[in-house]
């Protein structure tokens, strides 16, 4: 069996006494291109926002690598490559200089992050802009110049959340070479999105969450046996019938936080 | 009249919206407002220790004129660009059955109330005046009244200029335009220079306010005075009902919402892109390779690239710059070292405040890539800090040194003054900004956040004040000078390591 490169278990999350995420297991292999899909306000970004350690868990464990993040807070970045859903780049900064911003933040060697960022800016076309502002850049453009910002440090994993929004066809066609070039390297790629098509053509397995649970994961014919639906049953056809299917039963919140959140919100109950 | 209250509810409701998402932006709000009285007080005391002496108020018409003017300037000089409106208005509000003149009424409604909001100073320090000079009800009518129609001349007057410029734009009306607002604008020369023009001898509408309300103070009743101000509101209200006949939807201009409790700063960030274009223009100069050995000195370029592109440094030397100027003025006109020093102590203070709310305006929505980096967080923050303080500092000693060989100044004091007031205000502003920073409080409106770090600032900074006017009643001999200095920058140097270590520990629970 292939080993996990990111593991979630029991992830817990509530934000202002809402929860975001209610025990969510995950597991995602190396080499794979693993896709989470779900319904707005799933859990998806959270998820991942927990992974790339901008937001803390209630409860739970995650590893990416073997390493838990609550204990090695810093040193399992290295092995990730992330791009947000929203891109924000520093507007302020040419295409060239934000690379080598990126890079020296990880602590990549200045002879690596030129010959990488030569490779990325080639493999993107964005040669004419390398002098230019973030700043004058389209949306497609800023969402590759983050792309390859991610894997400057040739990262284990990388993490993408809505990847093919605001990038033109041929864009997304390029970036789909790229995660498959990186997996034949032994890489992973996650992505997050909502386009079900894209998803059930590139990603070799997909997790469809909902209500900030797993509801079911594994490659397409093992989907198709969960949702009991045909051999030609497409991704789309088997999200909704999961998704339509799910019960929400009252969220629970882990048993360490009751004491507390009884505590916290009497005031306002 | 259903349909005007609606939206003047509405526009309340997205104005001051962002104060009801957190307890903390409420009481930031308290704060600030509470902040406000001091000044109310103070003015008061300033009027009836002036008329305790026998001073006569009226003989400061043309002064009050010259600052109301001044303001007047502030609040008109937007409508020679049109009409513009806010782009959930353009999108929801205009393409709605709602007429011109219901949605003027809504404005106007508005206007007044966040005016009371923002200058609640005034309300307070006319009570607080009526009650210490003991002013009989005429006088208080009298002020009520006359504030009540300047306050109305100036929207109906900007409404209906800002609808002839969008209207009829053309080289004839932006003239007409410019002519009147330069009339209108005129006694607010005399905040900058002599004019040999006495306002009370012209018909100004702003010389009839300060009459009026000068008069009120007094227990004087300027019936000729009101009489021009009624007129001034009469003709005012007379061209708005007529502008606001025309339906000038279609000619409005869009603009992000700009409200000091917004928290997205779209307007600030639209300013800074506007910088951009120009630094673009420019030789950009500086560029960020590859060269700087250590992470620490690689990240301070960065942030210097920054503040050198998105307008930083030129605000701080322009900020520094005009007040170089009105040094050497002050200077060659015989005028006391102390005033100088005066207004060193007084603005300084909002340097590092600019720099700071810049860097947060800017870096806010990029800070996923330093904090999914896996780099030592202690050198992001540093490099920020050291570089704001640097810049804090550096700017105004450049002009202080400069300033010793031209105006011959000590420059011993003001160089210490500057020097504690970069360190404890870039400090404590980069901590403010950094505690209130990610998901929790991102309700939290900017302004809010930069006002109780102002407060904070000038709380810490009460040694270097207390020294620094000691220094000037006591005409301290440069030995005890240098002596207090010393004391003083190390204790500006401890607040800063101090909150230094703070604001790291704060980067590290960011949450996005």
């Amino acid at each position: 069996m292939a080993e996990a490169i990111l593991r979630l278990t029991d992830v817990w999350k509530a934000y202002d006494g809402v929860q975001a995420l209610q025990g969510l297991d995950l597991e995602v292999f190396r080499g794979e291109i693993f896709g989470l899909i779900g319904p707005n306000g799933a859990g998806k970004t959270t998820a991942i926002k927990i992974v790339v350690g901008i937001l803390r868990m209630d409860k739970g464990v995650v590893t990416v690598g073997g390493r838990d993040i609550t204990v090695d807070q810093y040193g399992y970045k290295g092995l990730i490559g992330y791009v947000p859903e929203m891109v924000s780049l520093p507007d302020y900064l040419t295409i060239d200089e934000f690379l080598t911003y990126a890079g020296r933040i990880r602590g990549v060697p200045s002879l690596t992050i030129r010959e990488r960022m030569d490779f990325y800016i080639k493999a993107f076309n964005l040669e004419e802009k390398r002098k230019t502002l973030v700043f004058f850049l389209s949306r497609g453009m800023k969402q590759k110049v983050a792309v390859a910002s991610a894997l400057i440090h040739d990262p284990d994993i990388l993490i993408l959340d809505e990847p093919f929004i605001g990038i033109d066809p041929a864009g997304q066609f390029r970036l789909k070479e790229l995660f498959n070039d990186r997996i034949k390297d032994g890489k992973t790629v996650f992505i997050s999105t909502h386009m079900l098509d894209s998803a059930e053509r590139l990603c070799h397995r997909v997790a469809i969450i909902h209500g900030g649970r797993g509801l079911a994961s594994g490659d397409m014919e093992n989907l198709r046996k969960l949702s009991q639906a045909g051999a030609d049953t497409t991704l789309e056809e088997v999200f909704l019938k999961l998704t339509e299917e799910a019960v929400q039963p009252y969220p629970e919140e882990p048993a360490e936080k009751k004491a507390w959140s009884l505590f916290r919100f009497r005031g306002r109950k | 009249m259903g349909v005007v209250l609606d939206l003047y509810r509405l526009k309340l409701k997205v104005f001051y919206g962002s104060l009801r998402a957190s307890r903390s932006s409420l009481f930031l709000f308290i704060v600030f407002s509470v902040g406000m009285l001091p000044t109310a007080f103070g003015l008061s005391a300033g009027v009836s220790l002036f008329l305790e002496g026998g001073v006569s108020l009226i003989a400061f018409t043309d002064t009050v004129a010259a600052f109301v003017s001044g303001f007047t300037a502030l609040f008109l000089v937007s409508t020679y660009r049109g009409f513009k409106v806010f782009e959930y208005e353009q999108g929801f509000v205009l393409t709605s059955p709602i007429t011109p003149v219901q949605y003027l009424l809504a404005g106007l409604l508005f206007d007044v109330t966040t005016f009371l909001v923002f200058f609640n100073v005034l309300p307070v320090f006319f009570i607080i005046a009526a009650l210490s000079l003991a002013l009989n009800l005429p006088s208080l009518a009298l002020i009520f009244f006359s504030a009540l129609f300047y306050i109305l001349f100036l929207a109906f007057l900007k409404n209906s200029l800002a609808i002839a410029a969008a209207v009829y734009d053309g080289k004839a009306l932006k003239l007409t335009l410019g002519t009147l607002l330069s009339l209108l604008l005129f006694p607010a020369l005399g905040l900058f220079t002599q004019v040999p023009v006495s306002y009370s001898m012209l018909p100004y509408p702003v010389t009839f306010l300060a009459q009026c309300i000068l008069g009120a103070l007094t227990n004087h009743l300027p019936v000729n005075a009101f009489a021009g101000l009624t007129l001034y509101f009469l003709a005012s209200l007379t061209v708005f009902l007529f502008s606001s006949r025309r339906n000038f939807f279609p000619f409005t201009e869009p603009i992000p919402l700009m409200s000091p409790f917004d928290t997205s700063a779209r307007m600030q960030a639209m300013k800074v892109g506007k910088t951009l274009k120009f630094s673009s223009r420019a030789s950009l100069g500086l560029t960020l390779d590859l060269d700087s050995r250590s992470l620490l000195g690689f990240l301070m370029k960065k942030e210097f690239i920054r503040m050198a592109r998105d307008g930083s440094l030129f605000s701080t030397l322009l900020f520094y710059l005009i007040l170089s100027m009105i040094t050497m003025f002050s200077v060659s006109k015989g005028g006391p070292m102390p005033v100088w020093l005066v207004i060193l102590m007084l603005y300084s203070i909002i340097v590092p405040s600019m720099l700071t709310s810049m860097w947060r305006v800017v870096e806010m929505d990029g800070l996923w890539i330093p904090l999914t980096s896996g780099m030592n967080l202690d050198y992001f923050v540093k490099a920020i800090l050291y570089d704001l303080t640097l810049i804090a500092f550096t700017v105004p000693a450049a002009f202080i040194t400069i300033l010793t060989f031209i105006a011959n100044i000590d420059p011993l004091m003001p160089l210490v003054l500057v020097a504690s007031v970069s360190m404890i205000g870039c400090s404590t502003h980069l901590y403010t900004v950094v505690r209130f920073l990610g998901r929790k409080h991102r309700a939290t409106p900017w302004m809010m956040i930069g006002w109780v770090s102002l407060l904070i600032t000038a709380l810490l900074l009460t040694p270097t004040y207390t020294f620094s006017v000691l220094s000037l009643m006591w005409d301290l001999s440069l030995p005890i000078n240098a002596g207090l200095s010393l004391i003083l920058i190390i204790y500006s140097a401890l607040v800063f390591i101090w909150l230094s270590r703070a604001t790291r520990k704060r980067a590290l629970r960011i949450e996005l």
